[in-house]
C-alpha cells in the first residue's frame, strides 16, 4: 500500500477525532444556559443539540474553504504530515481544556496547531497571516464583543416589555411570565447548535480537504467531497451527543447566574453572531461568542452578576490557545520529521495523552445526572405559579401526614 | 493587508438587529399571553369584557409567537440561500 495513502488515511482519523471533541467541547455553547434554567433537561439538550450539529454541517462550505485554502500562502508545499501535526496539537489542547472545564476555542486550538506545524515545516513565510487576520483574529476579537452588545440590549428590551408593578402581581397572584422564556429557549438553543454545526463542522471538512489536497487525493479546485461532509458531519454530531458535561456546569452557573429571558436572549445572540459570520466565511469562535454573550446578558439584568474571576480564567485560556497548540502542533511536526517511524511515535503519543486526561477525569466524573448540581434551584425560576401552587399543596399534605403519623404513635405508646 | 471593514459592520449591525428583533417579537408575545392570564379568573366569573381582552390579549400572544418562529425560519433560509449562491 502506498505510503502517503496511509498518511492522508492517519490525517482523515484524526481530524474526525478533532471533530468528535470539538462536538462535545462545545456542546455547552447551545446547551449550557437551558440545561442551567431548567428549560430542558439534559439529555434531551445534548440529543437536539446533536441533531441539529447534524443539519447544520450540511448547509454550506464558505467556512470550510477558508481553512483549506486561505491558510498558507501560494506556492507552499503543504504535507499531511503539517496536518497531522497541527491536528495533534488541536486535539491535546482540546482535550485538557475539557478536562479543566474551561471553555476555551476548539477553532483557535486548530488554528494554532496548524500555524505551529506550518511553520515548524516551512517557517513563518509559509503562513498567510493576512487571510488569518482577517478571518480568524479579528472576529475572535469583535465577535465576542458583538454578541456580548447584543445579549445585552436583548436582556434589557425582554426585562423591560415583561416589567409588572407590584401591585399587578398581587391583584391576580400571577408574576411577569418569564417562566415561558423556556419554550423560547428550545428554539433559541437549537438555532446556535444548528449554526455551530455551519461553523465548526466546516472547520473539520476544511481540514480534510487541506489533507486531500497535500496528499494529491484531490486538486486544489476541486470543493468539498460529500463522503467528506458526510463523516464530518456524523463526527461532530456523535460528540455532541456524548456532551462535554464539565464545560457545561462551567458555561451554565460559573460565569453569571443565568434565568430564562436571559437565557433565550444570549443563545438569540450567540445563534445571530454565527450565521451571520458564516455567510461573510468567517471562522469565529462558536465558544468565545457563547461566553461574550452570557456575559452581555448577566450583565443586562438589573441586579444580575458576572463572576469576573471566572471570566478572567476563561479569557486567559483564550489568549493561551492559539500559542499553546501552536506549540503542540510545532512538537509534533518535529517528530514527523522523522519520517514514517516519527509519524506512528506522534499518533501513539497523542491516544496516549488522550487515555490519560480521560482516565484522569474518571476520578472525578461530571455527567448528565450531576451537571445541575451547582445550579440546584434554577428549574424553581421557571416553574409556573400553577407548579409551585401545586408543589406547595403537596408539601403541605405530606407534613399533614406525617404529623397524623406522629400523632398515631404517641397516642399508642 | 486588506481589510473589508464593510463585512464587520454588516455583522454587527445583522447580529445586534437581529437578536433585538426576535427577542422583542418573542417578549411581547410573553407580555401578552401574561395579560390574557391576568384576565381569566374575572372572564370565568362571567365579566364580557375580560372574556374579550383575554381572548384579544391571547390571540395577539399566539401571533407574535408565530411571527418569531417565522423570523427564526427566515433567517435560517437566508443563511443557506447565502451560502449556496456564493461562488
Amino acid at each position: 500500500m502506498d505510503q502517503m495513502f496511509l498518511v492522508v488515511a492517519a490525517v482523515v482519523a484524526i481530524a474526525l477525532f478533532f471533530d468528535f471533541t470539538n462536538g462535545f467541547h462545545d456542546t455547552a455553547n447551545a446547551m449550557a444556559t437551558p440545561i442551567a434554567t431548567g428549560a430542558l433537561r439534559p439529555k434531551t439538550a445534548v440529543a437536539i443539540a446533536a441533531i441539529m450539529n447534524l443539519i447544520g454541517a450540511f448547509l454550506g462550505t464558505a467556512v470550510a474553504k477558508t481553512i483549506s485554502t486561505g491558510m498558507f500562502n501560494e506556492g507552499v508545499n503543504v504535507l499531511p504530515q503539517m496536518v497531522f501535526a497541527g491536528l495533534t496539537g488541536a486535539v491535546v489542547w482540546n482535550l485538557l481544556t475539557w478536562f479543566l472545564g474551561l471553555p476555551s476555542s476548539s477553532s483557535h486550538a486548530l488554528f494554532g496547531g496548524l500555524v505551529g506545524a506550518g511553520i515548524a515545516f516551512s517557517g513563518f513565510e509559509s503562513i498567510n497571516f493576512a487571510n488569518m487576520v482577517e478571518k480568524v483574529v479579528i472576529p475572535a476579537l469583535f465577535a465576542p464583543f458583538i454578541a456580548a452588545v447584543a445579549a445585552f440590549v436583548a436582556t434589557r428590551l425582554a426585562y423591560v416589555i415583561t416589567m409588572r408593578s407590584d401591585a399587578e402581581r398581587a391583584a391576580t397572584g400571577i408574576a411577569t411570565g418569564r417562566g415561558k422564556y423556556r419554550y423560547g429557549q428550545w428554539f433559541s438553543s437549537s438555532l446556535v447548535a444548528l449554526a455551530h454545526g455551519t461553523n465548526d463542522g466546516q472547520k473539520t471538512m476544511g481540514v480534510i480537504t487541506l489533507g486531500l489536497i497535500a496528499g494529491g487525493v484531490i486538486s486544489a479546485e476541486a470543493g468539498v467531497p460529500l463522503w467528506v461532509m458526510v463523516s464530518a458531519a456524523i463526527a461532530i454530531a456523535a460528540g455532541t451527543y456524548a456532551g462535554g458535561w464539565r464545560i457545561i456546569r462551567t458555561m451554565g452557573s460559573g460565569l453569571a447566574e443565568i434565568k430564562p429571558p436571559q437565557g433565550f436572549a444570549s443563545e438569540t445572540a450567540t445563534g445571530s453572531a454565527i450565521l451571520a459570520s458564516s455567510i461573510f466565511g468567517f471562522a469565529l469562535s462558536t465558544t468565545q461568542v457563547a461566553s461574550g454573550s452570557v456575559i452581555g446578558a448577566g450583565l443586562g439584568r438589573r441586579g444580575g452578576a458576572v463572576r469576573w474571576t471566572k471570566a478572567g480564567q476563561i479569557v486567559l485560556a483564550w489568549f493561551f490557545t492559539l500559542p499553546a497548540s501552536a506549540l503542540v502542533g510545532a512538537a509534533s511536526a518535529w517528530l514527523t520529521h522523522l519520517g514514517t517511524v516519527g509519524l506512528i511515535v506522534d499518533g501513539v503519543l497523542m491516544i496516549a495523552v488522550s487515555i490519560a486526561i480521560f482516565q484522569i477525569s474518571r476520578r472525578n466524573k461530571v455527567n448528565h445526572h450531576n451537571v445541575r448540581s451547582e445550579v440546584e434551584g434554577a428549574a424553581k425560576a421557571v416553574a409556573s405559579p400553577r407548579q409551585v401552587r401545586k408543589e406547595a399543596q403537596a408539601a403541605a399534605a405530606a407534613a399533614k401526614k406525617a404529623a397524623k403519623r406522629s400523632t398515631k404513635k404517641g397516642g399508642k405508646k | 493587508m486588506n481589510i473589508d471593514w464593510n463585512k464587520f459592520e454588516m455583522v454587527a449591525i445583522g447580529t445586534i438587529g437581529f437578536t433585538a428583533f426576535m427577542v422583542v417579537v418573542y417578549s411581547l408575545g410573553v407580555r401578552f399571553l401574561t395579560n390574557a392570564q391576568h384576565q381569566e379568573a374575572a372572564a370565568k366569573k362571567g365579566n364580557a369584557k375580560a372574556a374579550r381582552s383575554e381572548l384579544a390579549n391571547r390571540i395577539a400572544a399566539y401571533a407574535l409567537f408565530a411571527l418569531s418562529a417565522a423570523i427564526l425560519a427566515y433567517g435560517v433560509f437566508i443563511m443557506f440561500e447565502t451560502m449556496y449562491t456564493k461562488k
